[in-house]
């Protein structure tokens, strides 16, 4: 792919969602998406936990999840800690994409990203998020707050540049509201809402516009936040009309939505024009927006409750030079968007960002290069020096815009609250990111601590119960369960009792009426919210039960709650689940069918019907279900393995065989698959060769180098780290069980290292020499505790316990690494000796789960600043003590005395090797 | 409503024929910059005219 001379043209659209533009493409109303489609390719793209836009807009410029980059909401509190102030670029941890293409020497152009302000020094012209806002009425000086345009001698000329509200005429409202004329608006302040989304929305193209045509660029972002504040405005009335909207308002505004999507379309044909026809288009937005029955009836009283309005995918869609025309792309997330452009530019995507390039809608072969990380490149790369103090804006007119849309709350008079307000939603907002990222032990003490504090939050105990439920921990998700419902159950007989009251309208004045029915419609929300916390508690509660086989125990919780929401989709696909655990096959496809019928774009419900459909026999529909699940999820391994068996059974031979490659491609640990493709390729299709190679993924008999990549020591995979300094470190050795672990103890004892070890479990045969433990070690996913007082000292904690290590420490990790069939073998003779085992069952499966144990240590260890690593190969050990015991030495600092370390080495102990 | 029939430059030295209405439209705003600022002129030119009147 030629990249030299690449220009790419970034475009958000928040919120934008296929459901609302495919039929407008298809009535010709949206011709410039239609051609860039046409051109390019085009696909879904997938959100992030929590859909909050600041937080996946950063996402999308970095390639990182929130936990890395920093940006954690809506609000955060200014440089002086006592106040609150919109989230602020400056609180950005790492670099976006314009600052490594600027490092590179391209020409980049950022207008509006959310979060901008203060604008960074590009080497392009930058403009913040605060360029838009109208802060004053027409007429009166509009000023700029200090820090929105860079270069800062250009704030004039884009100061000219900006759209009022005020200027607007009803030529630019009637396409929105074609009955403006009959809108009360002194009642109704709706069609201000229109003129101010517009107008900003106006003013950012024109600053953007203005760049293309009159600056060199190699690379220009754009933001728009129109699409997302008209939805948030006016969704509730786009068609079909919702059963609580009144009759009027609807009328008057169901157009709005489709004018804004229109009204985007046209700058769209504006901005592909300046671009011109070689450069290449980028189009995104960080999420959906539900526009039909999914669209709720209520929203919670949560803090940016409006984000239950999103929708899991929101669009991607590019073109340009090496980008395939007019085909779809699937499984995109918008972590993929900056590793996608810096492959489009032939620049390496850092091995620390969270996405991947979109190779699939590349022409031809690209190769994709990587390199460790962007952020130890140095240079000038246009972010704030580190030591910028900030300079706070006048923020009031984006907070009022943010209470206006119900992101945030109105701001208390009190300036300590609303810090203390931030901190606590920004550490909420960051467990709920460790949870999108599934790093659950990451995000267990935030919600511990949150619950804490705040016992009464529904929020924060519903989170902590999930956390414990992925953790596998189901007592303790049971015991927060019990004892949160005890508290659900209470509030609910008070507000039923609140609620059972009529207003006596004869009897109270007008003002107070008002009063009392305000009151009435908060309490009904109350109890609205309520049960619905009560019902996402017993749905765990039902999800625990099936894990522990008790799908009988799980009915009766999953009827009950339907009986209250029959139209729950989550509900009717549990218990889908749960009939499936019973192999109820007929019982199980009627609840997962009743789930389509509720969201027929949930591909999990259509892969349910397969698997039934399978169990009952009925092969072609099981394969249309797979199909159909397919279509809206592609990325979903066991629904293209379910197509694959359904296939197979109705003789389909190479469709079938098709279909478990691509499973396997997903997943490679799926060991049904590739059992059935070597049966497929053997005795149906005639191709030894295939099935061979499919037989060869469980040889044991190659060298660890050629058949294990993750066993690579000085490879790509388990490169050491620059080691750093860590006061007070723990010295923790880890591993899988049997990886050379004691061994490593033995040596650092000999060494003079204290050891952290209870001596309760005894030297033996397995394990001459003493195995150095300590039983609190093995309650660490329950109490860490003890873990503060191991400073300086050396413990052994295998590989799958390192997550529960608290935070507030720091860690010399020395993991030791064993060819995994060896470590498999090991511990074999091991339970053989023990007479736990029979000898010829070798645990195929455990392999690649022992795989990803590894895969997420090293992950751990390379996300955490207090942690420090040194990979240590077992067979190097034996082989070469003195060098091995060397580097440990040099990793752990100090007095060590390596002869004894060296002695402490007994390679007689190396006799499970193949 | 009176209106223009200025020949709008668009891109670069390429010059269309493109309607100013003193009201402005929505093609003007997706225009950007140059759509704005001759809608701004067109705007105030016929608010001296009206003025001197």
């Amino acid at each position: 792919m030629n990249s030299e001379k690449r220009k790419i043209l970034l475009i958000g659209w928040d919120a934008a969602d296929w459901k609302v533009i495919n039929p407008l493409i298809e009535a010709g109303e949206m011709p410039a998406l239609e051609g860039l489609i046409n051109e390019g390719v085009m696909g879904n793209l997938a959100t992030l936990e929590p859909s909050f836009s600041p937080m996946l807009w950063t996402s999308i410029a970095t390639g990182k999840r929130a936990h890395k980059h920093g940006i954690l909401g809506f609000v955060e509190p200014d440089s002086s800690g006592l106040k609150v102030r919109p989230v602020s670029v400056v609180s950005r941890k790492v670099k976006a994409i314009w600052n490594i293409l600027m490092q590179e020497g391209m020409k980049v152009h950022n207008v509006g990203w959310w979060p901008s302000h203060p604008a960074e020094p590009l080497s392009g012209i930058s403009i913040s998020n605060a360029y838009q806002k109208a802060q004053k009425p027409l007429g009166q000086p509009w000023g700029f707050s200090k820090g929105t345009v860079h270069p800062q001698k250009m704030s004039r000329h884009f100061a000219k540049l900006r759209v009022h509200p005020g200027e607007l005429t009803p030529a630019h409202i009637l396409p929105f509201v074609p009955r403006a004329a009959e809108v009360d608006q002194d009642k109704d302040k709706r069609l201000v809402s229109v003129a101010k989304i517009l107008a900003e929305t106006a003013t950012i193209n024109s600053a953007g516009t203005w760049i293309l045509e009159n600056e060199e660029w190699d690379f220009m972002g754009m933001y728009f936040d129109g699409i997302d504040h008209f939805c948030h405005g006016f969704m509730n009335f786009y068609p079909p009309k919702m059963k609580n909207v009144q009759g009027e308002p609807f009328d008057l505004y169901k157009e709005v939505v489709r004018g804004a999507y229109k009204f985007h379309d046209m700058m769209l044909e504006r901005q592909l024009k300046l671009a011109g026809p070689d450069a290449t288009v980028v189009l995104v937005s960080d999420h959906g927006f539900h526009s039909d029955h999914m669209r709720p009836l209520f929203l919670s009283d949560e803090p940016a409750a409006p984000a239950q309005q999103h929708r899991d995918y929101g669009v991607i869609c590019m073109k340009g030079p090496g980008i395939k025309k007019d085909e779809r792309i699937y499984g995109a997330t918008l972590l993929d968007v900056t590793p996608t452009i810096l492959s489009l530019f032939g620049l390496p995507v850092g091995e620390d960002m969270d996405g991947k390039p979109l190779e699939q809608a590349f022409e031809g072969n690209t190769e994709i290069k990587r390199i460790e990380s962007w952020e130890k490149v140095e240079g000038d790369c246009g972010m704030h020096p580190a030591d910028r103090l900030e300079d706070p804006y006048d923020s009031s007119e984006e907070i009022a815009r943010l209470v206006e849309l119900g992101y945030i709350e109105e701001p208390e008079k009190d300036d300590k609250k609303n810090v203390e307000k931030a901190m606590l939603e920004s550490r909420y907002n960051l467990g709920r990111a460790y949870m999108g990222a599934a790093m659950f032990s990451e995000a267990l003490p935030i919600f511990e601590e949150l619950v804490r504090n705040s016992p009464e939050e529904s929020r924060f105990v519903l989170r902590l119960a999930s956390c414990r439920y992925e953790l596998m921990e189901y007592d303790s998700c049971l015991e927060i369960i019990d004892d949160f419902r005890e508290r659900l159950s209470n509030n609910l007989t008070e507000l039923k009792v609140n609620n059972s009251g009529e207003i006596d309208r004869e009897k109270v004045k007008d003002e107070e009426l008002r009063k009392l029915e305000e009151e009435q419609r908060k309490d009904k929300l109350r109890l609205l919210n309520t049960r619905k916390d009560m019902m996402s508690l017993e749905l765990l509660r039902a999800r625990v039960y099936m894990k522990q086989n008790k799908a009988s125990s799980a009915m009766p919780i999953l009827r009950k709650q339907l009986s209250v929401y029959p139209r729950s989709k989550q509900l009717h696909l549990s218990l889908g689940r749960a009939y499936i655990n019973l192999k109820n096959w007929k019982e199980a496809r009627k609840s997962f069918e009743t789930a389509v019928s509720v969201d027929p774009d949930d591909s999990s419900a259509h892969h349910g019907i397969s698997v039934c459909q399978l169990r009952l026999g009925n092969y072609y529909e099981a394969i249309d279900a797979a199909l159909n699940s397919i279509a809206l999820l592609y990325h979903f391994p066991f629904a293209h393995y379910h197509l694959g068996e359904g296939l197979y059974h109705i003789e389909e031979y190479e469709r079938s065989a098709e279909a478990f490659e691509v499973c396997l491609a997903m997943n490679p640990s799926i060991g049904k698959a590739r059992n059935l493709l070597v049966e497929i390729y053997n005795d149906k299709l005639g191709n030894p060769g295939k099935a061979q190679f499919h037989k060869d993924y469980f040889q044991k008999d190659k060298s660890p180098e050629e058949t294990d990549p993750v066993f690579k020591t000085r490879g790509r995979e388990y490169k050491d780290a620059e080691h750093v300094d860590l006061k007070d470190p723990v010295i923790v050795v880890s591993g899988l069980p049997r990886s050379g672990t004691s061994m490593m103890m033995q040596m650092l004892q000999a060494g003079g290292v204290d050891l952290h070890t209870d001596h309760e479990r005894k030297a033996d045969e397995s394990n001459p020499k003493g195995y150095l433990e300590h039983q609190a070690v093995k309650r660490l996913g329950r109490d860490a505790r003890w873990v503060q007082n191991v400073k300086n000292k050396a413990v052994k904690i295998i590989a799958n316990l390192l997550f529960y290590l608290p935070e507030s420490n720091n860690y010399k990790v020395i993991f030791m690494l064993r060819h995994i069939d060896e470590v498999i073998n090991s511990q074999q003779q091991m339970l053989i000796r023990n007479n736990k085992k029979d000898a010829e069952n070798y645990p195929t499966s455990l392999a690649s789960s022992y795989r990803r144990t590894l895969e997420k240590a090293r992950g751990w260890a390379k996300g955490r600043h207090n942690v420090d690593i040194l990979y240590v190969n077992y067979s190097d050990v034996i082989e070469a003590p003195r060098k091995e015991a060397g580097r440990v030495a040099d990793f752990l600092g100090g007095d060590i005395h390596m002869e004894n370390m060296i002695d402490a080495v007994d390679n007689k102990l190396y006799r499970t090797k193949n | 409503m009176s209106e223009s029939n200025k020949k709008l430059k668009t891109t670069g030295d390429t010059e269309i024929p493109y309607e100013i209405p003193v009201e402005g439209s929505l093609g003007l705003l997706a225009l950007g910059a140059v759509g704005i600022m001759e809608w701004r002129k067109v705007r105030g030119a016929n608010s001296v005219v009206k003025k001197t009147k």
